[in-house]
């Protein structure tokens, strides 16, 4: 009796193995429930208290939380008092900054522009011309002041949506002037480096594991085209026309 | 009459020695294969379940080179990652496949900010754990150590156990994972030729002095 019990025990958690293990769409088992789900809202979680079954809370419209207030609209909004899009960049311009810059960049801007901001990204070959982003190496828009690129970040222009929402007002004025770089290392000419510098030693290797010099560990075939922003200036200088 | 005096029968010794040799298997067995059958491994890891949109990273991430961090925004500043709301994807859907009846829901939701798409949620933790995404992705821990190779999912599957073995397996020895903050959202990355993973891991383990929590249970359960 009990060989058959251990024999059908066996078997059913054999048989039951199968079923725990959550092939694709069945929903994992929870072995010992116990305090898995508390009766709290965690971040993007879904509530049946709202009407609209979300547990995080939009701001009421016409609000600004405590300590949000920010009055320096050049850097909040990329104008002047006037209402006029401020010509410079608020941020004062230092490595970190580019830095900065290039990475957001690259993460938020490169899909559609291209790494070299030559509107040449990744969707523009995918989508068959259905987006066009534009060039940011355009002559208009090397002339054009700071803050408007601040603004088409903020609140899109024609075709291209706000990213606003994603991107924090800091960062944005970061990928301000890593554009500013990017244009200036497209169009940089012989004479713009620095009399009596060694361009060799000058090239810059972008990983912060390599601040000793270990080239190495910096040129992975990831580091991007236009490594970090000023520094390649001096890099793009040599080949360049002439 | 003769009182009946009530004698087992010889075989009941061998019975009960047999039964209790054989309540002592089904014991372990219990055991044995409760534990295995119950590891997060067994219960949690392959997870896939379909999405109320056909949202495909294979295509976004990997084709497209996207960076995680475009829709994922909040992970390298917040304990959760934002899984990214309507706008997000209309930046480039109000032009490409626009009428497309795979999108619809995005359409919908991106009209109506009181009806989100209801995207189910793979990974989850008990809410009795404390986990945070800034923590590991700014002291280099990659996407790829704990969600697989999501940019080759055509729909997201969960590939680790998430338990807390698997978890303190890592913090033991952190400089296993452990790689150049920049390369955190490059899924494919690997080591540099000529240095190997220990090297560079222990390089960034002891310059930041990473810690992670491995006996102090409060640093997880909170
Ligand atoms: C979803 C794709 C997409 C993304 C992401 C994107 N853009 Fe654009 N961008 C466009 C398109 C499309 C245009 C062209 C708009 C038009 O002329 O209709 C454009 C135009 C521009 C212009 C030119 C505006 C003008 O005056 O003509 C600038 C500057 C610009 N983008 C900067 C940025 C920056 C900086 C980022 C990153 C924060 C970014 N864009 C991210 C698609 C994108
Ligand atoms: C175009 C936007 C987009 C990009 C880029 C993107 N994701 Fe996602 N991700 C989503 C959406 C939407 C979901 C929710 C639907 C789903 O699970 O497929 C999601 C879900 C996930 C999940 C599962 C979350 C859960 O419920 O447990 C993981 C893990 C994930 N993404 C990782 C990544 C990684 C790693 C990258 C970078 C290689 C990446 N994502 C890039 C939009 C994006
Ligand atoms: C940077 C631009 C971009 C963003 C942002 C983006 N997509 Fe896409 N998506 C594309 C491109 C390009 C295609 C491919 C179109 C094609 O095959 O012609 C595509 C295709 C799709 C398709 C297949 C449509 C079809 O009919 O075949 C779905 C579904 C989709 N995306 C969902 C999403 C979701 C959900 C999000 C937001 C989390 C998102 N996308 C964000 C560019 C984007
Ligand atoms: C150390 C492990 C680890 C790393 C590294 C990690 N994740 Fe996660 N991720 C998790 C766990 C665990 C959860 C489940 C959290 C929960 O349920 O509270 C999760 C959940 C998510 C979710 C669902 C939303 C949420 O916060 O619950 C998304 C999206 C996601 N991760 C994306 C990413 C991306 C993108 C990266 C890389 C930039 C990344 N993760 C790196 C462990 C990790
Ligand atoms: C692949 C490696 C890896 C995995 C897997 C991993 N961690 Fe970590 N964890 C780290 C590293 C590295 C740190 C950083 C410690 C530091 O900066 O000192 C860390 C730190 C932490 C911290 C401390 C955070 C703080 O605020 O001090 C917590 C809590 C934590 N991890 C929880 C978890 C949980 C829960 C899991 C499993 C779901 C997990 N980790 C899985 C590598 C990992
Ligand atoms: C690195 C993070 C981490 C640390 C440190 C940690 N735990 Fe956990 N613990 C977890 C996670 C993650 C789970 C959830 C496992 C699962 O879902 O299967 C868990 C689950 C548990 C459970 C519940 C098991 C169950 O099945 O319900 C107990 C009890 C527990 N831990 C005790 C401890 C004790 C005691 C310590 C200190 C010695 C400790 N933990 C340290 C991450 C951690």
């Amino acid at each position: 009796m009990t060989r058959r019990i251990f024999i059908l025990l066996v078997l059913a958690s054999a048989l039951a193995g199968c079923g725990l293990r959550p092939a694709g769409n069945t929903t994992p088992l929870q072995v010992h429930p116990d305090m898995d789900s508390q009766p709290k809202f965690k971040a993007q979680s879904a509530s049946a208290f709202f009407a609209d079954g979300r547990s995080n809370r939009p701001a009421p419209l016409g609000t600004i939380a405590q300590g949000h207030l920010n009055e320096d609209d050049g850097f909040v909004m990329g104008k002047d008092a006037s209402g006029n899009l401020i010509k410079g960049n608020p941020v004062a311009v230092t490595e970190a900054l580019l830095k900065r810059g290039q990475e957001r960049f690259n993460i938020n801007c490169a899909t559609c522009h291209g790494q070299l901001g030559d509107g040449n990204g990744a969707v523009k070959t995918r989508s068959f011309g259905a987006l066009a982003p534009a060039n940011l190496q355009d002559t208009r828009l090397r002339e054009i002041a700071d803050g408007h690129i601040f603004d088409v970040i903020t609140n899109g222009i024609r075709t291209m949506q706000p990213l606003g929402g994603n991107i924090p007002v800091s960062d944005r004025w970061a990928i301000v002037a890593y554009v500013r770089a990017l244009q200036r290392s497209q169009s940089t000419n012989i004479k713009d480096v620095p009399a009596g510098t060694d361009i060799k030693a000058a090239d810059p290797s972008s990983s912060p594991v390599s601040a000793a010099p270990s080239p190495a560990v910096g040129s992975s075939p990831a580091a991007s085209p236009a490594s970090s922003g000023a520094a390649s200036t001096t890099k793009t200088a040599a080949p360049t026309k002439k | 009459m003769k009182a009946t005096k009530l004698i087992f029968p010889k075989w009941i010794n061998t019975a009960v020695r047999l039964a209790l040799v054989g309540a002592a298997l089904t014991a372990g067995a219990v055991v044995v294969l409760g534990k295995f059958l119950t590891m997060p491994e067994t219960v949690d890891v392959g997870y896939q379940p379909t999405q109320p949109v056909p949202y495909s990273h294979k295509l976004h991430a990997g084709e497209m080179g996207m960076d995680c961090r475009f829709c994922h925004s909040t992970v390298d500043k917040a304990d959760f990652a934002a899984v990214p709301p309507a706008q997000t994807c209309m930046v480039c859907h109000t032009a490409i496949k626009k009428d497309s009846d795979k999108l619809a829901l995005i359409r919908q939701a991106f009209a109506d900010a009181s009806k989100p798409v209801e995207w189910v949620k793979v990974h989850k933790l008990p809410d009795f754990v404390y986990f945070s995404h800034k923590v590991h992705v700014n002291s280099g821990v990659s996407c790829v150590s704990c969600h697989g190779r999501v940019d080759q999912m055509e729909v997201v599957q969960q590939q680790k156990p998430l338990g807390m073995a698997w978890c303190i397996e890592c913090h033991k020895a952190p400089e296993n994972a452990l790689r150049p903050k920049e390369f955190v959202t490059k899924l494919d990355w690997t080591p540099p030729p000529g240095t190997t993973q220990q090297e560079i891991g222990l390089k960034i383990k002891n310059e930041n002095k990473i810690h992670p929590p491995v006996e102090n249970c409060a640093g997880c359960h909170r």
